[in-house]
């Protein structure tokens, strides 16, 4: 029985055998796709690439799309290619890198889903968008910055990129040659400044057919009903306006391109047809009129403090209390905002202000968290404060100073009170 | 039976030989030599990568990629690459603190078997979802990944940050690849059996009320650790042992001894005598020499050079 399972497995196994090698042919019909191997193709596009970046000798204009979905809009980031290295400048401050410094770092051609252009040495002007950052619900949550880049496609003033993690497409364009980079970034700069009011109406034709609410470089519209019809539409600013990264439809007429236009202090698409008009919002008061010495009030006790300027348009110094501290002008608001900072040492310990909710009876440590001004009266001029919404769990009325044995977030202790800001308000001299 | 099986074998060995056309090796269209890449390879070459290849990669066949690959790296995080200028001064001082110390203290021919083929450095912490730092990781004996790279100041380092940033670390992750390679004595596991709760290391709760805490260092040695980590698991507490004892002076590790309290401090000694004996008898590395070497050249590195390196070729 045996010997004959044996058998009849031989025989199954010659014919297996033998199929196998008449099964082997010497024609190749199978036409090849393309005439190169991938590996090779891939090689030549990055050879070629390389070339493209390094022969603008100006550079490039980088479209930089923050967000997933691109949901934080966009910056201009202009980047220079040698066989070496890239230099970048932006036209958004971030840390380490202010707008228009010049940071030079590493990048590569290399060829993983497609060829890819990865920017692989740390750069503060890009790569800030992507690190994680460390706290939150989210430690290792970023901006929503990439740094790596599928090439998608490329002509002699144009490439095309996709981030590689976030996902945004980022267009690179030549930049001519007699460009200064510095003129350049500071006449963005400057545009962004004059359009520093958050809400536009939306006219067309003359008439108001919706209103626009900026948030960081994305604009939301609403109709007159106050329903929305376009969600966060990220955009640039660039030398003269604005471009969305995508044309949209109002009322019929497709924008994408507008000019500031510094006598109606609006946006208008280049055909005329559209304008965006500022609106100030309720209680807004300029930088200057914000200068100068305040009574502050604090549950019925009085200190005097002066709000000098650190920042124009941007930060005041308050003086008058055991510590400065330091108070954001928020210009498209028109207000004041006093967050979560530190604020230096103060005998021996090191002294933090901190958002407190004097109704659950809570600190709070954390960037972000804090209060904005409200105007009670014009003269003279009042100011309360109110939560400012940052924190779900707390809403905070006060601020405490105190000191700390460390960096409360990094479990420093709770030393001495050193000033409670319960309550506070300021009324102008 | 079996000649048939042989001779079958042989057909089709035979068979499967055959080509069908005289296939020449196709120089011109190798993926691997493409003179245009080649020529942007090496037109890219910066100074420090000529001085990694005479300090890391002749000597110790040590790739040290200090720009970002994300091949390399672990791909559920977002991580940043390293700032040059700081890649450069870390190199240096790695060198000069961690691998020469070694090399004085039992010669190169160790590092040349042991240490791991591979560097890699991230400008950004590693972030677990609980909010707490990966500092560095060691994969099998091959690879050596440190974290939070652009924290460093290049121009004023600080000693204890480098220590808690990356001696520890390396010294940590190279024990690992020491007790991977030849295991210590087991009985190490027994003495702290039952205290050990895997990642929640640096959860501490109280007692009383239930709140919990982050765990003290003092916490850590009044339960018979050396650090808050080593509690995590017993491989983990063996190298930190090493780490710790090596990167501190003998000041802080009786100070560290007197405050654990009799039972912790017992603990903790009678697990680094397993480890000092470890070390001395099967890697003939006495740990007392090398913290001695490790300290002294702590101290050496304000007087390093940490700058870029001057280039040296004609390109």
């Amino acid at each position: 029985m045996l010997r004959l399972i044996m058998k009849r497995l031989f025989y199954i196994y010659l014919v297996a055998a033998i199929a196998c090698v008449s099964f082997h042919s010497c024609l190749f019909q199978e036409d090849d796709l393309f005439d190169d191997s991938a590996a090779n193709r891939v090689t030549n596009a990055n050879n070629r690439y390389a070339a493209l970046l390094q022969s603008a000798t100006n550079g490039w204009v980088m479209e930089y799309y923050i967000g997933d979905d691109y949901s934080s809009g966009g910056i201009s980031i202009l980047c220079k290619f040698t066989d070496k290295e890239v230099e970048m400048a932006s036209t958004c401050s971030v840390p380490g890198a202010d707008a228009g410094t010049v940071h030079s770092s590493l990048y590569k051609l290399i060829g993983e889903q497609g060829p890819m252009l990865t920017f692989d040495s740390y750069n503060p002007v890009m790569h800030y968008f992507a690190t994680p950052t460390g706290g939150g619900s989210d430690p290792n949550g970023t901006l929503g910055g990439d740094y790596e880049f599928v090439i998608r496609s490329a002509t002699d003033t144009q490439i095309v990129l996709e981030g590689k993690k976030v996902g945004n497409t980022m267009v690179m364009t030549r930049l001519a040659d007699d460009v200064k980079w510095s003129d350049y970034i500071d006449k963005v700069t400057t545009m962004e400044e004059n359009a520093f009011l958050n809400t536009y109406e939306v006219k067309e034709g003359g008439q108001v057919v919706g209103m626009l609410q900026r948030n960081n470089y994305t604009f939301t519209m609403t109709d007159a009903l106050g329903d929305v019809i376009y969600d966060l539409m990220p955009f640039v600013y660039t030398e003269t306006g604005l471009k969305f990264r995508e044309p949209f439809v109002i009322n019929g007429t497709s924008v994408q391109y507008l000019e500031w236009n510094e006598a109606s202090r609006a946006l208008v698409s280049t055909d005329g047809a559209v304008s965006f008009e500022g609106i100030y919002p309720e209680g807004w008061r300029s930088y200057e009129e914000f200068l100068g010495n305040y009574t502050l009030n604090c549950s019925g006790s009085n200190t005097q403090v002066v709000l000098k300027e650190k920042e124009h348009n941007s930060l005041f110094t308050m003086t008058g209390l055991p510590l400065d501290i330091e108070v954001i002008y928020n210009h498209g608001e028109g207000r004041l905002e006093i967050e979560y900072q530190y604020c230096g040492t103060y005998q021996g310990s090191e002294v933090y202000l901190v958002p407190w909710d004097t109704t659950q009876g809570y600190i709070v440590y954390g960037s972000g968290f804090g209060m904005y001004s409200v105007l009670e009266r014009s003269n003279p001029l009042t100011l309360s404060f109110v939560d400012n919404g940052a924190n779900s769990s707390y809403v905070f009325d006060s601020f405490l100073l105190a000191g700390f044995s460390d960096n409360p977030l990094a479990g420093g202790e709770l030393g001495s009170q050193i000033f409670r800001m319960t309550d506070p308000v300021l009324t102008k001299q | 039976m079996k000649k048939i099986y042989t001779y079958l074998l042989l057909a089709v060995g035979v068979a499967g030989l055959s080509g069908c056309n005289g296939d020449d090796i196709d120089y011109d269209n190798s993926i691997f030599f493409n003179e245009a890449e080649i020529a942007n390879e090496a037109a890219s070459k910066n100074s420090f990568d000529y001085w990694l290849e005479d300090n890391y990669l002749t000597p110790y066949n040590i790739d040290f990629k200090y720009r970002m690959e994300y091949n390399e790296s672990d791909m559920e995080k977002n991580l940043v690459p390293a700032d040059f200028d700081k890649a450069v001064a870390l190199a240096k001082i790695i060198k000069h603190v961690w691998m020469d110390a070694y090399n004085e203290v039992i010669g190169a021919e160790f590092l040349r078997t042991y240490v791991p083929r591979t560097f890699h450095l991230v400008g950004s912490p590693a972030y677990e979802s609980s909010g707490t730092m990966v500092l560095g990781t060691a994969e099998g004996g091959k690879k050596i990944t440190l974290y939070n790279v652009n924290d460093l100041d290049a121009q004023n380092p600080d000693i204890n940050m480098l220590n808690e940033y990356y001696f520890k670390t390396m010294h940590h992750e190279f024990a690992h690849i020491l007790h991977q390679t030849r295991n210590y004595d087991p009985s190490f596991d027994l003495i702290s059996e039952g205290k050990y709760i895997g990642s929640n290391w640096y959860i501490w709760t109280d007692p009383e009320t239930g709140d919990n805490y982050l765990r003290s260092d003092l916490q850590a040695w009044q339960d018979g650790f050396v650090t808050p980590y080593a509690m995590s698991e017993p491989r983990e507490d063996f190298v930190e042992n090493i780490a710790m004892y090596v990167t501190n002076d003998q000041a802080y590790w009786d100070n560290m001894l007197a405050q654990a309290g009799e039972a912790g401090a017992e603990e903790i000694n009678r697990k680094f005598n397993i480890v000092y004996n470890y070390m001395r008898d099967t890697w003939n590395i006495d740990l007392n020499d090398l913290r001695r070497v490790v300290l002294r050249r702590q101290t050496e590195i304000l007087s390093l050079d940490l700058t870029v390196p001057e280039d040296n070729t004609n390109n």
